[in-house]
């Protein structure tokens, strides 16, 4: 009987030895990889979409389209993460001083890993001439320098039924001429009179742990005329994130809980529950647009449009994912013939086409029908060009990002705007002042 | 095989044989000094290593203005974190909320896993079904979880439904999670759910110790099941009790997954927790100096509660 | 001695077992209560079975209702074939497996040991030994996870080949550094000297008479009769290293190195893929169930139950 016992222990003692050869054979691999390094130039990129079939497939074929060009200066590895903890990887992997060549960059990110030594900027001549010909809203900028380009960027629109709209008298808003706030705050009572909807609004309130409040609502207090730091020199939110405008917007979103027109904690699938039926309206992202189309039977009732204008014109959200490279690349010259490489018009197509977003260039958005004129994600194009403005391009805007998410959110569930938004600001300021100024010396 | 190994035993020299005269006394201390040092040694080494250091490393930062990623050198700024974090009601709403958390945590999630234990300590064959089932929430996946719970507790949701049906439609629903007064009591019904499997089983190995023939003997006296608990069961789980009092305090004052998952610290900081508030600085805001600040007063606290209690059930 | 019969422990256990099975009906009260509990409890899991059945629309539309726990609509196995496409789920799942049992394997080793030491032996700081033990329990991980990131990187790493253990440069990205700093816990210690606390010491001086060193009685007294203590450090150290997740998106990069947890996130890009989600947390709930099933069979057997006594 002890013998079995004492048999089976070391038979599981064997076993967990060999399991362990198993995998370290297959899968650490760390000797074979330090040779590939010494080998060749090889340089990892770092991206943020395992899991994102399309796109990942996509960057796989430019990858390898480089990799077998004449022109290579190198040979480029990928590396593929999911998106929700992408910036947690990267920052853990500058701590250990374990960056590799090329990452991937949500563009409002990008003033902050240029200051924190994350992102170096482009230099190459040849790839800044092309930079100059993508979308303004594509770059990713700070000091005067370009750190990160995109193939695409993505926007923020209202969508809503047309028959629905028209039912309830409320007019199609369009590009040229969006709700004004009147008409807005009309059509908001309309629905919530119609009785059809609990909540006839939905604008992504349980969406608190990302970017979505600073990349959504954000475009909103800049249209009250309010913003959230001020770009004169970026050193303080005085006066624009809690003044007269700001405060108006504050109470205008807190109104919306008030009015029960929205739930300050929303559906946890807001593209489904406007599906659904269980949302009148729906403030979204254009990746909304993929859901509608693949789930919707009536997708064609369905209609995007700006958002209203409070003031001080409709304002659009910008800055989606880029590239860029790091400070610690030893190989940058790759780095950037990759990256130039990568931005030709039928590469920024299928990276745009891949998660529907719009193309970075002219010439990439005639190479895919629905973005062409006419096409049925021209609206967002549109939308974009005339609406965007971009998030403020300042390392503190990691800090203001998640002090705005906070504030607004305890302002929708009922505490002072005023002195929330005052609450803010000290918050930001103290930020800024504790990194001497985010200036780079 | 096995009788060999114990002869060689006995036949070594070392303790058994000369072991009676005084002056080996101190050296079988000695000796056993050594052994258990030798015992404790990878325990210990490797606490050291990968808790120890690395926690001492978080206190001397909470001193200095580090951030996680940054250019600028870390310097030393003295107290001022601490009275930033003093004087942030959201710190001191947080050390409520925990309070209050534990409060009823404890006790509730203690009694109810000793209940469950009892029930299902019975060595009949369905105990096996009825044990794995009732570990289910533990295993079950956060976002599942999560995900299942914020539409039980929504507006329109299943819990809502069902009080509607109950009072016959006297019922006003409520937003649960979403409503400053409801939602740390929502958070709490769910943790209590979630957690009491894992308390079911550390009970369950403690009932393990009781001797079966004690309860026969109490059968044979005429005690009910209650009696039989009282005089049985309660003191022969006296050590699991110390271990449990203590192991679920530390955790319920520890309460972040379930925050960082469903309510971010609100509806207007409603839910916040220390740890909770500890994160958002460290990892959202990149605050590690101030985020180890929050820690190093959190782990006195803990200390100082951890104290009093063994204090308490030792002078038992 | 006292320590050679465990094949007659474990005869006489079974005869008190069959016997325990026929005299402890349970009432119908007793039913009552236990499915009572059952219900509240398994409702997560039928729910997550029942959706990963179901396209995303459905699963979002049947939440409000109790259709939710039931399998209507358009039920079909297309998640499951997805979530093979989407995500390496056998590699993570081996690795997984691999960075599981050799913390727990190890854990319940070291842990044991340092248990016993301090509830047994007499050696000196022992408060002082036991207080830090403690105190490690008082730090959640969150919260120094980024020194110890920054600190383990400063550290030569362990390695093991055909020749053997050395040491080497570099954590990141390893299985290693994965496992090494999970072994030793703090909770399975103080489980451990609590159960060990309920072992006659008796047991103890027998053996020592008989000739056997501080390490036999561990092997062969102490442990053995730790059975459900064992159990459930195995059960209870299993499940925070199979749902780990901080600590491996922060050091891990290659995809052929992550565990379980981290796949999870692969269904939630711009739009999150219901479904798969739960088609895949189904799959990676399935080995705790099963390590449960195997481990909870300890809890019939113990000290009690064996009848030794010192």
């Amino acid at each position: 009987m002890r013998m079995n016992k004492k048999r089976s222990l070391i038979r599981l003692i064997a076993g967990i030895v060999a399991l362990s050869g198993m995998v370290s054979l297959s899968g650490c691999g760390e000797a074979a990889r330090q040779e590939a390094k010494m080998q060749g130039n090889e340089i990892t990129l770092w991206t943020h979409t395992a899991g994102s079939e399309a796109e990942l497939s996509t960057v796989e074929d430019i990858v390898a389209d480089y990799n077998s060009s004449p022109d290579r200066k190198g040979t480029v590895k990928i590396q593929s993460f999911p998106q929700s903890s992408y910036n947690d990887s990267v920052i853990s992997a500058s701590t250990a001083g374990n960056l590799p060549c090329l990452v991937d960059v949500d563009q409002p990110n990008t003033p902050y890993w240029g200051w924190a030594n994350i992102l170096a900027p482009l230099t190459d001549k040849a790839l800044l001439k092309r930079t100059n010909q993508l979308i303004g809203s594509a770059k990713g900028t700070w000091n005067k320098q370009i750190y990160t380009v995109g193939y695409f960027d993505a926007t923020t629109a209202l969508f809503a039924r047309k028959s629905v709209l028209k039912d309830l008298g409320i007019r199609v808003a369009t590009v040229d001429r969006p709700w004004t706030k009147a008409e807005m705050d009309d059509a908001l009572a309309k629905m919530k009179a119609s009785g059809h909807w609990a909540y006839p609004f939905e604008m992504g309130t349980a969406d608190n742990k990302t970017e979505w409040y600073a990349y959504a609502y954000a475009p909103i207090l800049q249209s009250f005329g309010g913003d959230l730091v001020n770009r004169k020199d970026y050193q303080t939110s005085q006066g624009v994130l809690n003044g007269p405008e700001a405060i108006e917007f504050a109470n205008w979103m807190r109104s919306l809980v008030e009015h029960g027109y929205i739930n300050s904690k929303g559906g946890s699938d807001t593209a489904l529950d406007f599906v659904n039926k269980k949302s009148g309206l729906l403030y979204g992202g254009i990746w909304t647009m993929s859901t509608v189309q693949k789930y919707a039977k009536d997708s064609d009732d369905i209609v995007a449009m700006p958002m209203a204008d409070f003031g001080h014109g409709s304002v659009a959200g910008g800055g989606s994912w880029t590239v860029g490279m790091t400070p610690t690349c030893n190989n940058k010259e790759a780095a950037m013939s990759y990256i130039r490489f990568s931005l030709k018009d039928k590469y920024i197509a299928r990276m745009a086409k891949a998660g529907m977003n719009i193309p970075a260039t002219v010439g990439a958005q005639n190479l895919i029908p629905e973005f062409e004129p006419g096409g049925s994600m021209q609206i967002f194009t549109k939308i974009s060009s005339k609406y965007v403005k971009m998030r403020p391009e300042t390392p503190a805007y990691n800090f203001i990002s998640t002090e705005f998410r906070k504030t607004i959110g305890d302002i929708m569930n009922g505490s002072d705007a005023a002195s929330g938004l005052n609450k803010a600001v000290n918050h930001i300021d103290g930020n800024i002042k504790g990194a001497d100024g985010y200036i780079k010396k | 095989m096995s009788s060999s190994i114990q002869t060689t035993i006995i036949r070594q020299p070392a303790d058994g044989d000369t072991a009676l005269t005084p002056n080996n006394k101190s050296a079988e201390v000695i000796h056993e000094n050594r052994a258990g040092w030798l015992m404790l040694a990878p325990a210990c080494i490797l606490l050291v290593l990968f808790i120890g250091i690395p926690v001492a490393l978080a206190f001397v930062l909470s001193f200095t203005n580090a951030r996680t990623i940054s250019p600028n050198p870390t310097r030393f700024i003295g107290l001022n974190n601490f009275t930033r974090l003093f004087s942030d009601p959201t710190f001191w709403r947080a050390l409520l909320n925990v309070a209050i958390f534990a409060v009823v945590v404890v006790p509730v999630q203690a009694g109810l896993g000793l209940f469950l234990a009892v029930l299902i300590n019975k060595k009949v064959r369905s105990s096996v079904f009825f044990r794995t089932v009732y570990f289910l929430p533990v295993v079950t996946s956060m976002v599942v979880v999560s995900l299942l719970w914020m539409f039980i507790y929504q507006n329109d949701g299943m819990l809502n439904q069902v009080l509607e049906k109950l009072t016959f439609h006297h019922w006003t629903a409520v937003d649960w999670l979403n409503n400053p007064q409801t939602a740390l009591g929502a958070i709490i019904v769910m943790s209590i759910w979630q957690a009491v499997g894992q308390h079911m089983l550390i009970w369950l190995s403690g009932l393990q110790t009781i001797s079966a023939e004690l309860y026969e003997a109490a059968e044979l006296d005429g005690c009910d099941a209650w009696h039989q608990f009282t005089n049985v069961t309660w003191p022969g789980l006296r050590s699991t009790r110390n271990m449990i009092l203590i192991t679920i305090t530390i955790a319920a004052l520890s309460l972040f997954t379930q925050i960082n998952v469903m309510t971010q610290g609100g509806p207007r900081d409603s839910t916040t927790t220390v740890v909770f508030e500890a994160v958002r600085s460290g990892f959202q805001q990149q605050e590690m100096g101030y985020a180890s600040a929050i820690t190093l007063v959190f782990f006195l606290i803990i200390m100082a509660i951890t104290a009093v209690q063994r204090r308490i059930t030792h002078s038992n | 001695m006292t320590i050679g019969t465990a094949s007659s422990i474990s005869v006489h256990e079974d005869k008190t077992i069959k016997e325990k099975y026929r005299r402890n009906r349970l009432s119908i009260g007793g039913w009552l209560v236990r499915i009572l509990f059952a219900c509240l409890f398994a409702f997560p899991l039928i729910f997550m079975v029942v959706s990963s059945f179901k396209p995303d629309d459905e699963i979002m539309a049947d939440l409000s209702s109790v259709k939710a726990f039931l399998p209507t609509g358009n039920v079909s196995l297309d998640n499951y074939a997805q979530v093979f496409t989407r995500v390496p789920a056998g590699r993570f799942l081996l690795n997984s497996v691999f960075i599981t049992l050799v913390t727990v394997v190890l854990g319940v080793l070291v842990n044991s040991m340092a248990a016993f030491a301090i509830q047994r032996l007499n050696i000196r700081f022992k408060k002082i030994i036991f207080t830090f033990i403690l105190a490690t329990l008082m730090v959640p991980f969150e919260t120094y996870a980024i020194p110890l990131l920054w600190w383990i990187n400063q550290l030569p790493r362990p390695a093991i080949d055909q020749f053997g253990l050395y040491f080497t440069r570099g954590w990141m990205d390893t299985l290693t550094i994965q496992i090494i700093p999970f072994i030793a816990n703090a909770f399975s210690v103080y489980l451990y000297m609590q159960y060990f606390e309920t072992i006659p010491k008796d047991l103890d001086e027998a053996a020592k008479v008989d000739g056997a060193g501080w390490f036999r009685i561990y092997s062969r007294i102490v442990m053995p009769l730790s059975g459900p203590a064992t159990a459930t450090v195995v059960i209870l150290s299993f499940l925070p290293m199979w749902n780990q997740y901080l600590w491996p998106l922060m050091v891990v990069q290659s995809e052929n190195n992550r565990p379980v947890m981290i796949g999870v996130q692969y269904f939630q890009q711009m739009t999150t893929s219901w479904g798969q989600i739960m088609a895949y947390s189904s799959l990676i709930t399935l080995p705790i169930i099963a390590v449960f099933v195997i481990f909870q069979r300890q809890f019939v057997s113990s000290i009690a139950a064996t009848g030794v006594k010192g």
